[in-house]
């Protein structure tokens, strides 16, 4: 390492402030870039999830319907109505 | 060569072989990040006239390089949108345009706290300076102009064009230190002749440029594919890897 302790690596003969100050900045939007995408994935992903899940039911209760409609013209009413 | 090239443009192909991408070029680039911050920070030399405010060299010149770099991959995107009109280009253009504004938004930031002890000024209108904040302006634009258009079709064109157009301001930024008096250094690194930079000091500032490239190309797949699933929400490929099908 150039600097003899952490306190003089800190303080960089007084350039310091400005160095960290900048790598604080870049690291912070160098973390935004591939957190903000990652972060959209995850939502997307749960959105997609959600959306087949509300389909399902949707189609469960489609599907159920159609069963009533088979049962209200069942063959022995039919009969009766002969 | 062309089968490949041909199979970046379905997007259930480019979307599993981006995953695999992702997944290696992460820790690849966080290591090569943090080693190439550690040297320059801690191990490289000062310089002799600026001390080590020069440090901030190891953020500031790969920001500056690979937004540079990137505007040409938004820009050739863009051809390839407004030529083949290959939907996979526009999600390309959308996703290199966040990504090229935030690393000239932080060339632009570490040069102004840079220009404080080297310049004693955090800002000049001189005509790198100038260039580099036109350049922040058109990728802000491609963002903007992107949702500001209901039809997708047509907001693609006019970010290709407007790409296109920008790629008048590259040469300008690159040469702009040559062609009029700045208070900016010429180039440390040069392509053709020797570099003004001692070795010392070159190493580390290649290693981050690396690492810069890989988080550019990182940022810009994970963003292409978090488009990729939306625009494609409703294809079975989609729900089979959500795991609804």
């Amino acid at each position: 390492m150039y600097f003899e302790s952490v306190a003089e690596a800190i303080y960089m003969d007084g350039h310091g402030v400005y160095v960290w100050v900048a790598y604080a900045i870049a690291t912070a939007l160098l973390l935004w870039l591939v957190w903000a995408p990652s972060r959209q994935l995850r939502q997307r992903k749960a959105w997609i999830i959600a959306d087949g899940q509300r389909r399902a039911s949707v189609d469960a209760v489609a599907s159920a319907h159609q069963d009533d409609d088979v049962v209200s013209v069942n063959p022995d009413q039919m009969e009766t109505h002969r | 060569m062309w089968s490949f090239i041909h199979k970046l443009g379905s997007p259930p192909w480019f979307f599993r072989f981006s995953g695999n991408l992702v997944a290696w070029l992460l820790p690849l680039t966080v290591a090569l990040l943090f080693a190439g911050a550690l040297w320059g920070l801690l191990f490289a030399p000062p310089d002799f006239k600026q001390g080590n405010s020069y440090r901030i060299i190891y953020i500031h010149v790969p920001a500056a390089v690979v937004a540079l770099a990137g505007y040409y991959v938004m820009a050739l995107a863009g051809a390839i949108s407004l030529i083949w009109r290959i939907k996979m280009a526009d999600i390309a253009m959308k996703a290199v345009a966040p990504v090229g504004a935030a690393l000239t938004g932080i060339a632009l930031v570490t040069g102004a706290i840079w220009g404080k002890p080297t310049w004693g000024t955090w800002w000049v209108w001189d005509a790198r300076i100038t260039s580099m904040l036109i350049l922040f302006f058109l990728y802000l634009g491609v963002v903007a102009l992107f949702e500001a258009y209901e039809n997708k079709a047509a907001a693609a064109k006019a970010c290709a064009v407007l790409s296109l157009v920008g790629t008048v301001n590259i040469p300008i930024i690159y040469k702009s230190v040559d062609w009029w008096y700045s208070l900016h250094q010429p180039a440390s690194i040069k392509f053709t002749g020797e570099s003004s930079i001692d070795a010392s000091m070159l190493y580390p500032l290649l290693a981050m440029i690396t690492a810069f490239y890989g988080l550019f190309a990182l940022a810009v797949l994970m963003n292409m594919r978090a488009e990729l699933i939306w625009h494609h929400r409703q294809s079975s490929w989609v729900r089979q890897w959500a795991g609804t099908e």
